[in-house]
């Protein structure tokens, strides 16, 4: 069994640099908006969005060969004139949903990869219902509310795993998409 | 009036976690140097990361390094130092192997800061997947996440130096498929929720001290502490510190 140590152990000063323990329900940060992202990856380009419909069958052959699941057929994907695209993805783990942005070049290479937004919720309303169906589609229901400003975050952190994921998934939707994009 | 400061936040999946990079300069745009910033990282990535076949590190287990890059050879000695120091506790080996996980993070959050400096940034952070150095005009207050991964709490800790680290001890057991795959039990005291806290004045430092306060003996944990200048928590699942080591 943990033993606490007595907090007149802590120095004054130590005591005083920590603040109370709160709970956390929720939690989101917004690093930077999709046009903002494809002009870091292409600068200077235009680009125009659209969003692509998959057919059962596309969606079949990119979960098989990327071996990871297609959420929804539903695929966002910002083009430039010299044909680069910046592709809009969302990525799931367990409490967390990541936002991120991959840009293809036209010669069918990764160039760059930038998260847009993140949230994280641990509240009893989520335990509750299935979380990642408030998540289908584009369309958000129910935006976590933000947090105030925290600037420094310490302790366990996004994984990268899932957008490693992620961005295999969509570069198998690149190549099954190419021609109509 | 315009601003005379900016910020400029960004995150990436990098090392193997999510790099964030915060800049405060006197121009409109830190964007630039945030890339030149990751760009850095992938570089020092290719040298310590023992997950890349061709990495500088692998090339040298191999023998196949004829002029090993400075940085290497410090972070190779300084890691060996430590693993001295702390009675093995800190471990930087892999088989016959040296493996730079355990503190590589760190270093490369110290590099990226140092380049931020030398770029003329007021201020900002570095955060590696919560390996995070603050240096310059910037809140040095850090948010610590404590408790069950499930259930996270949250701690405000204004620390001594700029550089903080934290594990989780549910994250650092050993098991052939975790990411950590540290190759010693852990402490006895220590429970599946507590969380170790490392505050240094160098992110590499916080970074390693954490798996001396994981898998050490007591004794070496505060005498590494202490003669390192570092201050080492333990909070139990409730965000309670339970332990301390080091400056008080």
């Amino acid at each position: 069994m943990s033993q606490r140590i007595n907090p007149l152990l802590l120095s004054p000063a130590l005591l005083l640099s920590l603040g109370p323990v709160v709970a956390i329900e929720a939690r989101a940060e917004r690093y930077m908006s999709e046009n903002e992202a494809a002009e870091l990856i292409f600068p200077g380009e235009k680009f125009t969005s659209q969003t692509i419909e998959l057919s059962e069958a596309e969606a079949e052959k990119i979960a098989d060969i990327s071996g990871e699941r297609v959420r929804t057929k539903q695929v966002q994907v910002l083009r430039s004139p010299k044909k680069n695209f910046v592709f809009i993805d969302q990525v799931l783990g367990k409490h967390e949903f990541i936002t991120y942005a991959i840009g293809i070049g036209a010669d069918g290479k990764v160039r760059g990869v930038e998260i847009l937004d993140y949230r994280e919720s641990y509240g009893y309303q989520v335990r509750n219902q299935d979380w990642r169906a408030q998540f289908h589609g584009k369309d958000v229901e129910a935006p976590l509310k933000l947090t105030k400003d925290i600037k420094n975050i310490t302790g366990a952190t996004l994984s990268s795993a899932h957008i490693t994921s992620g961005v295999r998934r969509i570069l198998r939707t690149y190549e099954a998409v190419r021609i109509r994009i | 009036m315009k601003p005379s400061v900016f910020e400029s936040k960004r995150a990436r999946p990098l090392l193997g976690t999510t790099l964030t990079i915060c800049l405060r300069t006197d121009s409109e745009d830190g964007n630039p140097l945030i890339d030149k910033l990751f760009q850095r990282a992938v570089f020092l990535e290719g040298l310590f990361s023992l997950h890349q076949h061709q990495s500088e590190l692998s090339r040298w287990n191999r023998g196949e390094c004829e002029n090993t890059n400075p940085l290497l050879q410090a972070l190779i000695a300084e890691s060996l130092a430590l693993e001295q120091e702390s009675g093995g506790a800190f471990c930087p080996h892999r088989g016959k192997d040296i493996d730079l996980n355990g503190i590589a993070k760190g270093a490369i959050v110290d590099f990226l800061v140092e380049a931020a400096e030398e770029m003329g940034c007021l201020g900002g952070s570095v955060n590696a997947g919560g390996d995070l150095r603050t240096f310059g005009d910037f809140c040095k207050n850090v948010d610590l996440r404590l408790g069950p991964p499930d259930a996270p709490l949250s701690r405000n800790f204004s620390p001594r130096l700029r550089a903080v680290a934290s594990s989780q001890v549910a994250q650092s057991i050993y098991s052939e498929n975790s990411s950590t795959r540290y190759p010693l039990p852990l402490r006895a005291n220590l429970e599946t929720n507590d969380t170790v806290t490392v505050n240094a004045d160098r992110a590499a430092l916080a970074d390693a001290l954490t798996k001396v306060a994981l898998f050490g003996e007591h004794e070496k944990i505060e005498a590494c502490a202490k003669n390192h200048n570092a201050t080492i928590l333990i909070f139990d699942d409730k965000g309670e510190p339970k332990e301390i080591f080091g400056i008080r």
